[in-house]
């Protein structure tokens, strides 16, 4: 080749570069195309992950790892937003005992609790601005005119640690930096890693706090997370299962039906509330 | 004149996949900050756990900003109490601001109460390991009577996060506002 086919040649290669890159063309393959949707949009699909999508049922078991033991919940959980949500909650340690066996429910109107394992259980009212809308809930809670985190009112009154990852909005307000890992595929869908770390800065010990998502990139819903303790071991894993999403929820899943064997108390009592 | 052609095509294409993995590299490494700047609370010296009264402060918010440890099953760990002359029902909003930290802490309800005979009470469960460094709000009371109680209790567990009693759990910051 002579050097001006060269140049030439070069040239057009630049141009079918430009041109590839500007039109997001299917040259570049799928997995590629997600891996290139910068970290700010996947934070910000994070952060309006709610509007994308309506009814949720899943299964997900999350480990904790504390001094060397672990403790495996099991949880099912139905959710139809705006405010009715169901989730049972199976807690067991490393030698088999059972922690936790606990129901949560509500209608919108009225959280239910019941502790399988006491055999009581309680209602009260949802708060009030956990009947709210999110965006109502921003702006009012702004008026401090300084950053505050505000998780959704679905994530701040259901007691599980899938509440922050079916409803990442207060996630994409954590205090650190998120950067860009890797694609994947989990439970048939399409997710983007994402790695969080806190300001090592601000750590009196000079350490890192540290979490990865798996974000799935249609809904912003996190799939799958890890989260790193002290030492940079994990302490956290989750992973949601059996994912069904707009499928619709039968209305008698928010109907609470204790057994007739469950004695009821006072709401203050059941959390050991006292001044 | 097919090869001299072909040469030049793949020649082409091979410049175009260089650039192409090399701006889609630097894209995707690219870090996102989400700025801390201002997250921390006005820093002051107001009394302890008896936030009252905020207006003497000349604040419409109330806080406390001397940071306690305690662990997981221990216990009640932390009150505030916020209250206001007058006998105006209104809204009171609190926040918690979680210390910064590479320790695991625990997960903790937070409890707001009107303390009233028949008290307008809720619970947030917070983990605090995940929101270190951050000011968090935890809703409010739409109907108090001028005076608010929050507390940290330790003594039961948040259902499916790792209770174990050699956790940490920090009570620092409050802040209330009316």
């Amino acid at each position: 080749m002579k050097r001006n086919e060269v140049v030439t040649s070069v040239i057009a290669g630049l141009i079918l570069g430009v041109l590839v890159l500007a039109t997001g063309s299917p040259l570049l393959g799928s997995e590629t195309a997600s891996a290139q949707l910068p970290v700010a949009d996947v934070v910000t699909l994070m952060r309006n992950s709610h509007e994308k999508w309506s009814s949720v049922s899943l299964d997900a078991v999350t480990v904790w790892h504390v001094d060397g033991e672990s403790q495996t919940v099991t949880m099912s959980v139905q959710i139809q937003q705006p405010n009715q949500s169901r989730i049972s909650i199976y807690q067991v340690d490393n030698k088999g005992n059972v922690l936790v066996d606990y129901l949560w429910v509500t209608d919108g109107k009225i959280i239910y609790e019941q502790n399988n394992l006491s055999k009581k259980y309680t209602e009260h009212p949802v708060p009030d601005f956990a009947k709210l809308p999110l965006d109502d809930l921003v702006k009012s809670a702004s008026v401090l005119g300084e950053p505050v985190i505000i998780r959704h009112p679905m994530a701040m009154i259901m007691p599980s640690p899938l509440s922050d990852y079916l409803f990442p909005t207060g996630l994409s307000q954590r205090i650190g930096v998120y950067t860009l890992e890797k694609d994947d595929m989990l439970e048939n869908r399409k997710s983007v890693v994402v790695n969080w770390r806190n300001n090592r800065n601000n750590n009196s010990d000079g350490g890192w706090a540290q979490s990865r998502y798996w974000v799935d990139t249609d809904t912003g819903i996190i799939l799958k997370a890890i989260t790193y303790g002290e030492n940079n071991v994990v302490f956290e894993e989750m992973t949601i299962t059996n994912l069904t999403l707009d499928a619709g929820i039968p209305s008698n899943a928010y109907v609470f039906q204790p057994p007739l064997d469950y004695e009821f108390i006072p709401y203050a009592e059941f959390t050991a509330f006292g001044q | 004149m097919f090869t001299k052609n072909l040469k030049r095509i793949v020649l082409a294409i091979l410049v175009s996949l260089i650039m192409t993995a090399t701006i889609s590299n630097l894209v995707s490494a690219a870090t996102y900050y989400i700025s801390e700047q201002g997250a921390r609370f006005i820093q002051g010296s107001i009394p302890i756990e008896n936030l009252s009264p905020c207006s003497s402060y000349g604040l419409s918010a109330c806080q406390d900003n001397n940071v306690k440890r305690g662990y997981l099953t221990q216990g009640q760990l932390g009150k505030w109490l916020a209250s206001a002359s007058g006998t105006t029902r209104r809204r009171m909003d609190w926040y918690a601001y979680i210390p910064n930290s590479s320790a695991t802490f625990g997960a903790v309800y937070y409890n707001v109460s009107d303390g009233s005979a028949t008290p307008e009470v809720f619970s947030v469960p917070v983990n605090q390991n995940t929101w270190k460094g951050g000011q968090v709000w935890l809703g409010y009371l739409s109907l108090g009577y001028n005076k608010s109680f929050m507390w940290v209790n330790t003594s039961s567990c948040v259902p499916g996060y790792s209770c174990n009693s050699s956790m940490p759990i920090y009570y620092d910051m409050a802040r209330f506002t009316y």
